[in-house]
Order: C-alpha cells, then structure tokens, then sequence
C-alpha cells in the first residue's frame, strides 16, 4: 500500500500543481524469507531511505518490534506469533502500513 | 575572394529574418518584461502604504516579535502566515495573515513605526498581473503547463541568434563602445539603423543574459512537461518534523513556542553574513519556522534555515554550499532574467536595457521595412551590396504598393505583422485570470461545503476543494478536501488526518496530515483505485494533550463526485 504526501503552497491558485510537483511517495515491502523471518524495505519516492523508524505492531496496536531500516532501507524480524501489521512512517502523514496476509 | 563578402550576406539576412516573423510579439514581450522589472517599484510610487519611511534619521527598525505584536493587538483573529520583505529595502513589511472566512490578507507594517499603514486583501496585484501577463500570457497552467509559457519562452531562439548573427554582421562591433554613432540628421532609416546597432551593441550582456534565461525556461517548461525531474541535492523527505520532535502539552495547557526575533538569532547563528527578509511560519504543528535571506556569498540565491519552532533547534539549513553547481545554475536563472537580486539600481539597469531591446525590436522592424527585403532579392539574384550603402537606398521594390489580387496584397502587407495576433490569448484569458484573481475566489472552503459535525468535543467543516472525481497521478487516485476547525478549538487542536477506511488504533495510521492555516487546511488524500461507494471517510484530529477523536463521514456525502466514480468503476 502506497500513501501520497503533499505539500501546499500558500497560493491557492497553485496549489494542485504543487501537488505534483511537490510530491512525496511512500513505499513499503515485505517478503517472508523463511518460515522465522521477515525482511521488510522502505522508502520515499522509489530511493530506499536508512534510519526510518518501523514498528511491528498486533492487531490492538501494542508494538511488538520496534526499530529502523538499516543501510539498505531494510528490516528484518522474527514472525509474531500473533496477527499483526508493520508500520513506517517517515513524517507525519507520510506512512505505509503493511498487513501480515499482505506478506508472501 | 567573393566568398567572405557572400557569407556575411548570409549572417544578415539570417539576422534579419530571425526576429522579423515575430517582431510584434516580441516587442510586447519585451514591453512587458521591461514594466515587470520595475513593477514593485511602480507600486511604491502609487501607493504610499508600502514605503518604509523611517520617521526620523536615526530611527531604528522594530524586531520581528513586535511587528507581530501589532498585529495580534489590532487583528486579534488574524493568523500570520508569513512576513516578507523586498531586498536591500525600501519597502514596509508585508505581513500575510488568514481570517476566519478563509480571506488573505497582506499588511504593510512600517518597519519603524509597527503602523499598519494599509491593509489588501490577496488577490489581483499589478505585480503579479504583469508577470503573467509577460511570462504565460495569462494562459492558466494545467498540469504545470501552460501554452503561453511555450509561446513566450520559445523567443529565446529567436534572440539568441538574433544576437548571434547581429555580432558577426556588425563588423568590429566594440568600436561603438568607444565611438558611439546616433545620426538623426540623415533621414528616419539612418536614425533607426543607428539606434538599432547602438542599444544593440550597449545591450550585449542584457540580451545575452535574457536569451539564456528564457532559454532555460523553455527547457524547464519541457522538463516539467515530461515530467523530468533534475538531480536534487534536496532533503529526500518534506521538511516537517517528526513525531517525537513535537510536544505534548498538558491538558488544557499550551505549547511555547519561540519568537521570531528568536528566529532570525538563530539564522544570523548560522548564516552570519545574511539578513532575514522572509519568515514562513507554518503550515501545521509540524511545520518548521523557515527563515530566508539573500546569500552573501552568491546574492542570486538565498540562503534558509527550517527552525523547530518549539525546542529552535535548526532542522535543516540550505547554504549555496550545500547545492550542486547545476542547482546553482539553474536556480540562479529566474533572479538573472528578473534582476531583482540587488536592489533599486540593478533593476532601473534592467529596465533601461529593457526599453532599449523593446527600441531593437521596433526599429529592427523599421529597417527591414526599408532594407531587408531588398536585401533578399539581391542575395537571391546573386548580387552583392555593401550593408551601409542599402541603409539609404530607395525602399525595395516588395514594399511598392503591392499588386495582384487583394489576398495576396493582404499577405503581403501584413505577414510579418501576424504574431501580433498572439495577443488575443491574453485578451481571450483576460476575464479568467480576472476572476480567478478576485480575492472572493480565493475564499472559502473549496467548491462544495460536504458536511458540518462533532468529532468528540470539536466541531469542523469539511469541504470538497473542487467538485470532481479523483485525479490520477504516477498509478494513484487523489482528491483534495479541505477542513475548518471552530474557532474555539483552534487552540486545542494539534493536527487533523483524513483517509478512506478506518485508521487503526495508532494515531499514525490516521491517514494524510491537513496543512494550511487553522482556518483552511488542506489534505491531499489517496483514493483506493477499488474503493467502494459506500466507504467511508475517516477523520481524526489529534489534541495538543494527546487526546484523539474520529469520525467516519460516508464518501457520498464527502464528495458524492467521488461516491458515484467509485460506483462506476465497480461496475
């Protein structure tokens, strides 16, 4: 799942170019490695983006692993024995949340 | 040894015919361009409210802090969105700040007084007015293009080569740096001949430089049209802060935040040689206190620092520095084509090059009127004539009255004057721009008020910015909805996120964060490409005490546009 970031000029009559031209994609993925572990990537505008924060979290949002994409924009964990979803956000708004049965 | 003579034939006919198909639209460009550059000074000399007169000699210009003192003692409701002010000034402080029905406002704050020495409303300014009117014709963008934009950046070709050819024909052009000739007792075609070569020959630099720069915009209205982005040397995510970097307040409390004296301390800190001469105050709570100045080391550019408004700790600083040459390069082009990098003296240069390339243009016009087509025939018979010499030759024989059926005496008399009919596209967008630029359409909500309602304690408005289906962009759908929170609340609220479906229990899947001001904010929100029509819309805004509230609003009601796309793609 992709969220869109924008940022808006104060002149309104521009403002959907500023839509484009200001854009910020988020983007997120996780791959199951084997049956223990998860490697999940992130970034922004296709670039993979170290030191973001991800959270791995259960289905009531307690947060079950907790830390940030190393050199390669990566993160591994071990499988939650519980349902759960994994979260990245880069700034307020600009997030990607990644549901487990979205995971292959 | 008939080879050279033949050549440079060539070179002036080339000359000649560069600028002669467009002369009329060139010449309004020209026009245009040369009031732009003085227009803010125009200003200054019609309206007395934007003159910063100190009221003695020795006066001392307030701090920042107090300008904005003024303003929240006499416009209590009144919420400053930034402060600006022209370099190496003799202008007061513009001061733009929103009001409960969404108007902007810009007041002009004498800098040593704090009198609000008059109030406009944002909309319809002679300044900008002109630079549209010069830059894309008043031809509105979409999609960040516009035709008018191509039209005028494309005499760039023109210009460059007729600056080119200009300096391979006029023979030992410097002489007239030294030995500058202006005949006016030899008859009109040696008089604009004259002038023609003279401002041509003084203007070297300033059709250089403009050549250039409008070539540059050509290029940046193709890069943008195909969507070609440049390498950035920018920060790879939006300068807000992070989460953790703003605090929470307790219940019922307030967050301090610094001041802008403050801010400008902390960017004389880290740019020691730059003076502040624009403030941003924010978007959202996440916004950052971003400080501007011209850059000592390179005035073309300006030099920034994005501030944490509440620890004013610097979240990042654009130094000339940190920029590649090729930023440098290209950045550098709009305050080169505009000279309004220096103050007063560089711009009355620029307008006096202006009127003298505006004088080319029309007197080029004129010497062909009376040379070029004679010249042509010449050169195509195989002829040869001494450039001088035709100056004062009888006028060509495609100027005698011209013969033949009346569409070909129409042709031919009025062919080289047909770019002038460019000019209806500023006439046609005239009442558009107009309109658009009529502060009560730069008010309000958007095109549909969708609903009013409670979200826990807080009541809001949510509007539908425009009446439309979502708009596709890079394999995603979006639509921008907008968002007025009860004045009361506004100091009790911190952000507000919107999305479609319900966010999870974590507040940072409450979806797109709205920015603007706390009387308009905009969020910019993803629309699910299978998104069902009966889904819901999820509002949540997030208290400065931490508390959350959420709401579900049904897309029908939100935007039924969208309700009714989402229904026929499901189809």
């Amino acid at each position: 799942m992709k969220k869109g970031y924008c940022v808006f000029a104060g002149l309104l009559m521009i403002c959907s170019q500023q839509v484009l031209a200001h854009g910020y994609e988020m983007f997120g993925d996780c791959i199951r490695q084997d049956a223990k572990t998860i490697r999940c990537t992130g970034g922004v505008n296709g670039k993979p983006l170290p030191g973001l924060r991800i959270d791995v979290l259960s289905d009531d949002d307690a947060i079950l692993v907790r830390g940030r994409l190393d050199a390669d924009g990566a993160f591994s964990f071990d499988t939650p024995a519980v349902p759960f979803y994994v979260l990245i956000e880069a700034k307020p708004g600009l997030v990607v949340e990644i549901d487990d049965w979205e995971i292959d | 040894m008939n080879r050279a003579p033949s050549s440079a034939r060539w070179w002036f006919l080339a000359h000649s015919w560069l600028a002669l198909p467009v002369w009329a639209f060139l010449f309004f460009v020209c026009l245009t361009g040369s009031i732009a550059t003085v227009s803010q000074e125009i200003v200054w000399l019609a309206d007395p409210a934007v003159r910063a007169n100190p009221p003695a000699a020795d006066a001392e210009m307030l701090g920042y802090d107090a300008i904005l003192a003024v303003i929240a003692r006499e416009h209590p409701e009144a919420v400053v969105r930034r402060i600006s002010r022209p370099v190496k000034s003799m202008f007061a402080w513009t001061v733009q700040a929103e009001y409960p029905d969404t108007s902007l406002v810009n007041h002009y704050v004498n800098p040593y007084t704090g009198h609000i020495q008059g109030s406009e409303p944002e909309g319809f300014s002679f300044r900008q007015f002109i630079r549209a009117l010069h830059g894309w014709l008043l031809v509105p963008f979409k999609e960040g293009v516009s035709p008018g934009w191509y039209a005028v950046s494309l005499l760039s070709l023109p210009l460059l080569g007729s600056l080119v050819t200009g300096l391979v024909v006029y023979k030992r052009f410097w002489r007239g740096f030294f030995r500058p000739r202006l005949r006016i007792d030899r008859g009109s075609r040696v008089f604009w001949g004259d002038l023609h070569r003279l401002a041509g020959i003084w203007s070297i630099p300033f059709i250089l430089i403009m050549a250039v720069t409008g070539l540059w915009f050509l290029i940046q209205g193709v890069l943008r049209h195909a969507d070609i982005e440049l390498p950035s040397t920018s920060p790879a995510l939006p300068l807000i802060l992070s989460r953790d970097d703003v605090p929470q307040a307790q219940p019922g409390g307030q967050v301090a935040r610094i001041g802008l004296d403050r801010a400008a301390q902390i960017m004389r800190d880290t740019f020691p040689d730059v003076d502040a001469s624009f403030f941003s105050l924010g978007e959202s709570a996440f916004s950052p206190i971003r400080v501007v100045g011209q850059a000592a080391s390179w005035p073309l550019l300006t030099e920034s620092v994005w501030i944490n408004p509440y620890s004013g700790r610097v979240e990042f600083a654009r130094s000339i520095a940190n920029r590649s040459g090729l930023e440098i390069f290209t950045q550098s082009m709009r305050p080169l084509h505009a000279g309004d990098f220096v103050g007063l003296g560089l711009k009355l240069v620029y307008f006096v090059c202006g009127v003298l390339l505006t004088a080319m243009v029309g007197s080029g016009l004129l010497i062909w009127t009376k040379r070029t087509a004679k010249a042509t025939a010449a050169a195509l018979k195989g002829r040869q004539r001494e450039g001088d010499e035709s100056i004062d030759a009888p006028l060509p024989a495609s100027l005698a009255p011209p013969e033949g059926n009346a569409p070909a005496r129409w042709w031919k008399r009025w062919r080289f004057h047909l770019s002038a009919l460019l000019l209806i596209l500023p006439v046609a967008w005239l009442p558009h721009y107009l309109a658009q630029e009529k502060p009560a359409a730069k008010t309000g909500l958007g095109q549909r008020v969708a609903a009013e309602f409670e979200v826990g304690p807080w009541s809001v408005t949510l509007g539908e910015w425009r009446v439309e289906p979502p708009k596709h962009h890079d394999d995603e759908y979006d639509k921008v909805f907008t968002l007025a929170v009860c004045q009361a609340c506004i100091p009790q609220v911190k952000a507000a996120y919107l999305r479609v479906g319900r966010p999870r229990g974590d507040v940072r899947t409450s979806g797109e964060l709205f920015s603007g001001s706390p009387y308009r904010r905009f969020a910019n929100v993803q629309i699910p490409a299978d998104v069902r029509p009966d889904a819901d819309l999820w509002l949540t805004l997030e208290g400065w005490d931490g508390t959350r509230h959420r709401a579900a609003i049904p897309l029908v009601l939100a935007s039924p546009a969208t309700a009714q796309w989402a229904d026929e793609r499901s189809r």
